[in-house]
Formats: structure tokens, sequence, C-alpha cells
């Protein structure tokens, strides 16, 4: 049901806020029981925090902006369940200069990913069993 | 009565109507019109899985909600293309009618936004035909 999202243009301070804005958005829907809604906001709120990320990815220099862009954007993709997202933008993230504390917290959260993947192929190798026995 | 993924999508669209409405409360005026703008997209989607339904009054329903909605997000031309579509079935009468009072809100609208006033000013116009 999901659409290609439309590209909005914009500063990426003001694309990064409105991520930030839908998020808390996203917390108040999931407060209220809205899970349709929220599971909507996140996804919107990843997509903007992705092209927040994009945005900045090419300036190697802008730190802590750009790592601090990919971080967030990779824990809303790991959220939402994307995991192959989540993964790139972690590496996007670690292929710039991050400083120390970034950089820490980008492994950690690669290694989340890693288990979340490792959970679900898991799963699915389970479920495979089950179909073949 | 509209059941299945069209009531689905129908209520999402409803409930990010209601969550626009929370954050121009608030002064998020971003997240007003990204959560209209996605408001329109699902009411849309929810019209378009109702046209070829023989339910004409929920049919024409959510053509008219969908085109108020897009009034709301200024897409004039979209508006009146769901108009056209709303109106091009058998819808009934008082929903006719009142399809073409949001075509007149509409060329009201692309009159005043000719002459340079603000798109804001005008959305409290075409709230009350939102399903």
């Amino acid at each position: 049901m999901k659409q290609v999202p439309k590209m909005r243009k914009g500063n990426i301070q003001d694309t990064h806020k409105l991520a930030t804005a839908l998020t808390e958005y996203a917390a108040t829907a999931r407060d209220k029981g809205d899970r349709d809604v929220t599971e909507e906001l996140m996804q919107r709120a990843l997509y903007y925090e992705s092209q927040a990320a994009k945005l900045v990815a090419a300036s190697l220099d802008d730190e802590p902006r750009r790592s601090t862009l990919h971080r967030s954007a990779a824990s809303l993709a790991l959220q939402c369940g994307h995991l192959e997202e989540a993964e790139r933008l972690i590496i996007a993230g670690l292929s710039g200069m991050p400083p120390d504390d970034i950089d820490t917290e980008l492994r950690e959260l690669l290694k989340e990913v890693k288990q979340r993947k490792v959970g679900k192929n898991d799963a699915l190798l389970s479920q495979t069993r089950q179909r073949t026995t | 009565m509209m059941t299945g993924p069209s009531h689905d999508t129908h209520r999402l669209a409803m409930a990010l109507g209601d969550y626009a409405a929370m954050a121009r409360r608030y002064g998020d005026m971003n997240v007003a019109k990204e959560l209209l703008q996605r408001a329109l997209y699902y009411e849309s989607l929810a019209a378009e899985l109702m046209a070829d339904d023989p339910d004409e009054l929920w049919r024409a329903v959510l053509y008219r909600s969908a085109a108020s909605l897009a009034l709301q997000c200024g897409e004039y031309e979209e508006a009146k293309r769901l108009i056209a579509t709303g109106l091009a079935g058998k819808p009934p009468a008082e929903i006719a009618a009142e399809l073409r009072d949001v075509l007149k809100l509409v060329k009201q609208a692309q009159k005043q936004e000719q002459k340079g006033e603000d798109k804001d000013t005008l959305l409290t116009h075409s709230k009350k035909h939102t399903a």
C-alpha cells in the first residue's frame, strides 16, 4: 500500500526537524494505540531522516552532523524493521570520519542489526524446516 | 456499507487527518502539511479501491472526502479530478450537491491564490466535507 514517496525539497536542518517531529507524533500515536498511524509516521520519519543523511553524505568533513544523521536514520530503519537499509546507513556513517562516541554508537547499532538479521534468518529456517518435514 | 481494504485505508486517512489537525493546533505546520498529504494519498487510494463498487453512496463520499483533502493541500487540479470522478458515477443527490460545493470552493481558492492570498487561509473552508 505504500507509495514511492515524493521528494520534498528543503535544507538538511528542516528535513531533519521534520523527521524528528514525525517521530514524536509517532510516539503519541503509539501511546494512543493507533498502530497503523504509528507505522505510517515512523516510515515517513525514516524517509525524511534518510533524505537528510543523503544530503550530507558527500560532505565528509561535516562532522558530527554527518554521522549523527546516519545513526539516527539507521536507528529509525531498525525500528521500522528495514534491516538492510539500517546496515547500509550505518556503513555509510562509519565510512566518513565520525567522532569516537558516534562511531561507538554506530558499531553498537550494527551489532543489533546483525543480531536481528540472525534472528530473522533463524525464524525463516525454522519455518522452512517445519514445511519440509 | 464499506468494508475491507478500502475501509481500512479510509480509516488510516481519517486518523492522519486528525493528527494533521493536532499538528496544526500545536503550530507544527510542516508536520500538518505532511500528514495532510498522506491523508490525501490514502483517501484517494480508498476511493480508487471503491471505483467499481456498486455502493454509490460510499464511493461518492470517499471521492468527496479525497477532493476536500486535495483542496486543503492546495492541489486544486487533483481536487477537480476527484470531484469529476465522484460525479461521473450516480452519486446520491445530497452527495452530488456536496461535491459541487467542494468544486465551488476549489474555484474560489484558485481565484484567491491568483490574487496572491496564502493557501493556509483557505483551508478551513473545505474541512466540513471531509468524511
